[in-house]
């Protein structure tokens, strides 16, 4: 089968769910924060991880073009308004399907020195960004936050944490999971959409840092989950995967 | 009372519907009617005076008619957007702070104030906006998505030299906008099938968790019946003996007419006036400005 | 209006426009009468857009009646306060080509799906995928299968039975046996049969392949152009080939045989539904 032909109809094909699940409610979960979840870029991970990074950059841009029309001819609110800009719109989406893939080919074929490796690397920069979320956000209860004692009890439980998640993620990588593998993958496809995006709208100053940092953790955090979670149930039902447990739960 | 149940989706949009009326506007290359959109968003964008918007507003609605399309239809196509625009509008009056310090205040209250700048930008605002909506909705009035598609393609062609994959991409395209229709069609019978059999999808009700996993059965399905498919469509053009985009030509060659050039110079003169107007006005308070210094 | 638990569903001057208020609007159902009986098979016949699918998805109450009234068990659907589950359980409707609903990685599980939104607890369910199962002849250990590889015919009758375990009392389908092959269809049927006959349940069948009507159904309904231009029993219905004729809707193969023999000056009887009939009458000839 013609790689290029297939490429080409998958790209197509994804990218119209993305704009199906766009103008149709079924791409939006309500949250409580008043912004929704949203699902359109899940076809974009799909696609990548069937199919490779040059179609999830196809998708990601028939996303991208289509969140741009859409903000720019039935605004549902006045965030639209910043999406009428390609920089906002196109541009981070182009880098979803790329990063997902990434992350998922290369789940699959570390070994072990190396899972090591990217184990404590990923646990690392994560607590530090977290550690610096929480620093950032200490002019909310300057009080409390600025005493001694309490940074060194966040300190502490940085680097605790930081170990169980070296940990965690060490087994997980060392198991060889395809499930795990896309989930990941999933997530890491769906944090880079919400990066970019408010790494853009913070540099234009649509938004204040703290706001993005904020919507990063509420949405962008359960927004990857819902997206691992997507892509699983799809990927491991279409290549017929058996991990897991065997058989029905009847 | 008649019950509307919630099932009917997909009936409410006028955008991105194909009205074939068979007009003037309608029977222009697609080629030209996608550079007189996009003369259309240009000077949208630029123009940042209201007679100069008024003017290309105006100049849609003469589009409309034009096209033989019913003016109160396309209009009602702005109402589901009024709430928004009405918040966008408020926003921009009130949050957005005001420029330079000889705006003249017109309205206080604690420490919102309103300017004429700050009107102002909210009436461009609306009027952008509604230019916009109502300018691509006479563009998908009158161009059916194979002419869209033929006309992006043809437009990049040139591009296709330099190695931008012109071919690929407006197939591409092409494919994508085929299967809107039917994965709508599909989306609403999964959701019923799916309803029919108890399924309730989740809104607002129980954590993250569950409400995601409340989406599956809609959402799985679907992904799975696009890769299906994908699959027939890769075999069926294969089998049609699809190669790939090289020395492939084309059954449909668009000509210019006469009247593709009328239209496209019609367009260029609106735009350039209405850049022209506004600036214009801006020299012109320049000027004033500049005399009362 | 009848509360009687005989009449399980009863449609009174239906009527229906997609897309009211806009240019597209279109009326597709244009005053229906309907009624199903416990014990009896009902069969809508009617060409491409006369309306079947749009007259069955009120049945379940997925579309409420716009004009007119339907009642699942004397209870009307127009009512917004309506327990639809309830009437979804009731009448468990199966669309055209249902194997593209299936979801769930094992096919137990998607069987199960239904009982399950019903809340029901684990044993009850896994009792009533067993029989439902079991009523699509599919062994009770492909629950435990990939659903994917399943083949077509299997996935089809898979998801029947998750419509099936439900227990609904009416059972609705649309064109059941669109896209298998004489197999397929066989076996379907045949599940169908084995699932009518027991007692107190209905089946409403709507399709334009003539010879499933002609095996299934006890009364026939004609819809053309959104409304019911002939009702009856099947023999008497197919009896009428100029009025079907003229409506773009053919006749089951074993009557048109019987009808050009008896055209051609045979003396057989044209009132004939199923090939063993056709064969029996062919055979009394050569008796004769």
């Amino acid at each position: 089968m013609n790689t290029s032909t297939r490429k080409i109809v998958i790209s197509g094909v994804m990218g119209a769910i993305s704009i199906i699940l766009g103008a149709t409610h079924w791409g939006f979960i309500p949250w409580f924060t008043g912004v929704a979840l949203t699902l359109m870029h899940v076809p974009v991970i799909i696609g990548a991880v069937l199919e490779g990074p040059v179609v999830g950059l196809v998708i990601g841009l028939i996303f991208g073009a289509f969140s741009l029309l859409q903000a720019a001819i039935a605004p549902t609110g006045p965030t639209d308004v910043w999406f009428t800009n390609p920089l906002v719109s196109i541009v981070p989406r182009l880098f979803i399907g790329p990063m997902a893939w990434l992350v998922y080919r290369t789940l699959k074929q570390t070994g072990e020195k190396l899972a090591l490796i990217i184990a404590a690397v990923a646990s690392g920069l994560l607590n530090v960004i977290l550690v610096l979320v929480v620093m950032r956000m200490s002019f909310l209860v300057p009080q409390i936050l600025n005493r001694p004692l309490v940074q060194v009890l966040i300190y502490t439980v940085a680097v605790v944490s930081a170990l169980l998640e070296a940990w965690m993620v060490y087994q997980v990588l060392k198991s060889d999971k395809e499930p795990v593998a896309l989930a990941i993958a999933a997530a890491a496809g769906s944090v880079t959409n919400t990066m970019l995006v408010l790494g853009v709208l913070g540099l234009y100053g649509f938004l204040p840092w703290a706001v993005s940092g904020t919507i990063a953790v509420t949405n962008g955090l359960p927004e990857a989950a819902v997206a691992a979670i997507i892509t699983v149930a799809v990927v491991v039902a279409w290549m017929r995967i058996e991990t897991g447990r065997k058989g029905s739960t009847v | 009372m008649p019950e509307r149940s919630e099932f009917e989706l997909l009936g409410r949009m006028t955008i991105g519907q194909y009205l074939p009326t068979g007009s003037w506007l309608h029977r222009l290359d697609p080629r030209f009617k996608l550079l007189m959109g996009l003369l259309l968003i240009i000077a949208t964008v630029a123009t940042a005076d209201l007679l100069g918007l008024a003017l290309l507003f105006c100049a849609v609605l003469v589009g409309l008619v034009v096209a033989r399309i019913s003016l109160r239809f396309a209009l009602a196509g702005l109402l589901p957007m009024l709430p928004f625009l009405a918040l966008l509008a408020l926003l921009q009056v009130f949050a957005i702070p005001q420029y330079g310090a000889d705006a003249t205040v017109l309205w206080r209250w604690t420490i919102l104030r309103v300017t004429d700048r700050s009107l102002l930008a909210a009436a461009l605002l609306l009027a952008r906006f509604g230019i916009m909506v109502l300018g691509l909705s006479l563009f998908s009035f009158c161009t059916s998505t194979t002419e869209l598609t033929h006309g992006i393609e043809h437009l990049l062609l040139p591009l296709q030299g330099l190695g931008f994959p012109a071919h690929e991409l407006s197939l591409v395209l092409t494919i994508a906008l085929r299967f809107l229709p039917i994965l709508a069609e599909e989306t609403e019978r999964l959701m019923k099938a799916q309803a029919s059999r108890g399924a309730d999808f989740g809104r607002g009700r129980g954590g993250l968790l569950q409400r995601t996993r409340r989406l599956l059965p809609l959402l799985v399905p679907l992904f799975l019946a696009s890769l299906q498919h994908a699959d027939e469509l890769v075999e069926a053009m294969e089998a049609r003996c699809y190669l790939g985009g090289k020395g492939r030509t084309h059954l449909l060659r668009f000509r210019a007419h006469p009247s593709d050039y009328l239209g496209l110079v019609v367009s260029l003169a609106l735009a350039v006036l209405a850049i022209g107007l506004s600036m214009a006005r801006a020299q012109a308070w320049l000027w004033h400005w500049v005399g009362a210094h | 209006m009848s509360a009687s638990t005989n009449l399980l569903i009863e449609v009174r001057g239906l009527q229906h426009t997609y897309l009211p208020g806009t240019p597209l609007e279109t009326q597709s159902l244009f005053g229906v009468d309907l009624e199903v009986h416990a014990g009896e098979s009902v069969g809508i016949i009617g060409p491409t857009g006369s309306g079947k699918s749009t007259l069955l998805q009120h049945l379940n109450g997925l579309l409420r009646p716009q004009q007119g009234g339907v009642w699942v068990e004397g209870v009307s659907l127009a009512d917004p306060q309506a327990n639809l589950r309830s009437v979804r359980q009731k009448v468990g409707l199966v669309f055209q080509n249902p194997e593209d609903q299936l979801f769930e990685r094992y096919a137990g599980d998607d069987v199960a799906f239904g009982p399950r939104n019903l809340g029901l607890p684990p044993a009850q369910v896994r009792e009533l995928v067993r029989q439902a199962m079991q009523v699509v002849a599919l062994p009770f250990e492909f629950k435990d299968r990939l659903t994917l590889e399943l083949s077509q015919g299997q996935r089809r009758r898979l998801a029947l039975a998750g419509v099936l375990a439900l227990a609904p009392r009416v059972l609705v389908l649309d064109e059941p046996t669109a896209g298998l092959d004489p197999q397929g269809r066989q076996e379907l049927l045949h599940a169908l049969c084995a699932w009518r006959s027991h007692y107190g349940r209905a089946i409403v069948l709507a399709s334009h392949n003539m010879e499933d009507v002609a095996e299934l159904a006890d009364r026939v309904f004609v819809l053309v152009a959104g409304r019911i231009v002939l009702s009856g029993p099947p023999r008497q219905v197919f009896a009428q080939p100029e009025l079907l004729g003229s409506d773009g809707l053919g006749l089951p193969a074993p009557t048109q045989a019987l009808q050009e023999l008896r055209r051609l000056g045979y003396p057989v009887s044209s009132e004939v539904l199923t090939v063993a009939e056709a064969a029996a009458q062919i055979e009394a000839l050569f008796h004769a």
